[in-house]
C-alpha cells in the first residue's frame, strides 16, 4: 500500500486519496474563448517528471497540493493549498473583471521555475 | 407487566433501530428518542463486555458541525473554548466537546448523558444573512454516532482501520479522519471512566452495513452491543 502524507492528517493509505488534475492558472471564464476554456478543464498537459497536482483526501474532503514526479510516482512533497492561493479569487463579468486570475498566485511559488525546468528536461 | 417501548411509537428513532429490535434491545425513551436500554443482560454483564469490547449507539444525542473561514471567531464568539491544534477534542466546561477536524471545520457532541440545549442553541443562533462565512453542517441528520469500548477495541479497530488507534499511540482526545471498514469515519479517543472507548461518526446511510461490520470484527473478542444504561454507569451516572 502506498502512503501519502497528507498536510492535514498526516500519513495515509493512498486508497484515501483521489486525484484532483495539474495545478495550473485559472482562467478567467468570462474572458477567454470556449477553445481556451474547453482546454483548461479537459486537456492535461501529462507532463513527464515534477509536476504540482491537486489531491483530496476523501475522508475530510481535504484538497491539498502534491508535487510527485511522473517518472518515479514519488510524491516527495504536500503542502496546504494557501501557500500558494493567498487570497479568495471572484471572476466578476468582463465590465467589473480586475483580470485577476491564479497565474500570478502559481508563478509567485518558490519553485515554480524549477518545476517548469525539470518537466521540460523530462519532455526532452 | 409493564408496557414495552416500541421504537415505531416515537417520532425519532436511530437509524439502527430494526437491528436494535432484533438483538433483543430493551427501548427506553432519551432525548424523545427510543433507545436500547440493554439486550436483555443485566446491567452489570452489560459494563463487563463494555470493559472488554463492545459498542453501543449513541445516535440519540445531539451532535451539529460548523466550517467556513469565520467559523472558528464564530465559535468563539460562543464561548467555545478551542485551542489551534486540529484534529483534537477539546472538552468544554458545560461537557460539550468540540472536535476541531481542521483550522475552518468543527465538529460539536453533546455530552452522553444529560445532553443539553447546547447544540440546539447553537444551531439556531447560526444567521447566514449576517454571518458571513460560516455554515452548518448538520450531524445530527448526517452521520450516526457509535461508540466502540473496552480493552480490545483498540486491536479489533486493527482489522479494519489503518490508523495506529493504540492508546499509548492515540491519547484521549486525538481524533482521526480516516477509512474504517472502508467507510469515511471520524474517530475520537474519549475516554468513558476507567474505559478505553472511541467515538465514531460515519455516514448515517450506511450504519447498518457499519454495525455489522463492527460485529463481525469484535466476534473473535468475544464483543457484543451494550445498552445506554451500562454506558451511563460507565460514566459514573445512572
Amino acid at each position: 500500500m502506498k502512503i501519502i502524507n497528507c498536510p492535514l492528517n498526516g500519513q495515509r493509505n493512498a486508497q484515501e486519496f483521489v486525484y484532483g488534475g495539474e495545478v495550473e492558472p485559472h482562467p478567467n471564464p468570462h474572458l477567454v474563448s470556449d477553445d481556451e476554456w474547453a482546454s483548461y478543464v479537459f486537456i492535461e498537459k501529462n507532463l513527464s517528471g515534477k509536476v504540482l497536482e491537486w489531491w483530496c483526501h476523501v475522508p475530510t474532503a481535504y484538497w491539498f497540493i502534491a508535487e510527485r514526479d511522473t517518472k518515479l510516482d514519488e510524491i516527495f512533497k504536500t503542502y496546504d493549498p494557501s501557500k500558494i492561493f493567498k487570497e479568495r479569487i471572484d471572476f466578476l463579468p468582463p465590465e467589473d473583471s480586475s483580470k485577476k486570475t491564479t497565474e500570478s498566485a502559481v508563478n509567485n511559488m518558490h519553485n515554480t521555475d524549477s518545476i517548469k525546468k525539470n518537466t521540460t528536461e523530462g519532455n526532452s | 407487566m409493564a408496557d414495552v417501548l416500541k421504537p415505531s411509537s416515537l417520532i425519532k428513532r436511530s437509524f439502527l433501530y430494526r437491528i436494535h429490535e432484533k438483538a433483543g434491545g430493551v427501548f427506553i425513551e432519551e432525548n424523545g428518542f427510543a433507545v436500547p436500554s440493554n439486550y436483555g443482560q443485566s446491567v452489570r454483564e452489560e459494563i463487563t463486555l463494555a470493559h472488554q469490547m463492545g459498542i453501543a449507539d449513541l445516535s440519540h444525542v445531539s451532535r451539529t458541525g460548523f466550517k467556513g473561514w469565520h467559523a472558528a471567531s464564530w465559535l468563539e464568539k460562543k464561548n467555545c473554548k478551542f485551542g489551534l491544534e486540529s484534529n483534537f477534542s477539546y472538552l468544554q466546561s458545560t461537557g460539550e466537546r468540540i472536535l476541531r477536524l481542521s483550522p475552518n471545520e468543527f465538529a460539536i457532541v453533546g455530552k452522553i448523558v444529560n445532553d443539553s440545549d447546547f447544540i440546539t442553541e447553537l444551531n439556531s443562533s447560526l444567521h447566514p444573512e449576517t454571518d458571513e462565512g460560516v455554515f452548518i453542517v448538520p450531524r445530527s441528520d448526517t452521520n450516526c454516532w457509535l461508540k466502540v469500548m473496552g480493552v480490545n477495541a483498540p486491536s479489533m479497530l486493527a482489522k479494519v482501520c489503518a490508523v495506529d488507534l493504540r492508546p499509548q499511540i492515540f491519547p484521549d482526545g486525538a481524533i482521526a479522519q480516516t477509512n474504517i471498514a472502508r467507510l469515511n469515519c471520524i474517530v475520537t479517543r474519549h475516554d468513558v471512566g476507567l474505559a478505553t472507548t472511541y467515538d465514531i461518526l460515519t455516514d448515517c446511510a450506511s450504519a447498518d452495513y457499519f454495525w455489522q461490520a463492527l460485529l463481525d470484527a469484535m466476534d473473535e473478542f468475544s464483543g457484543g452491543p451494550v445498552g445506554v444504561t451500562a454506558v451511563y454507569q460507565l460514566a459514573g451516572v445512572g
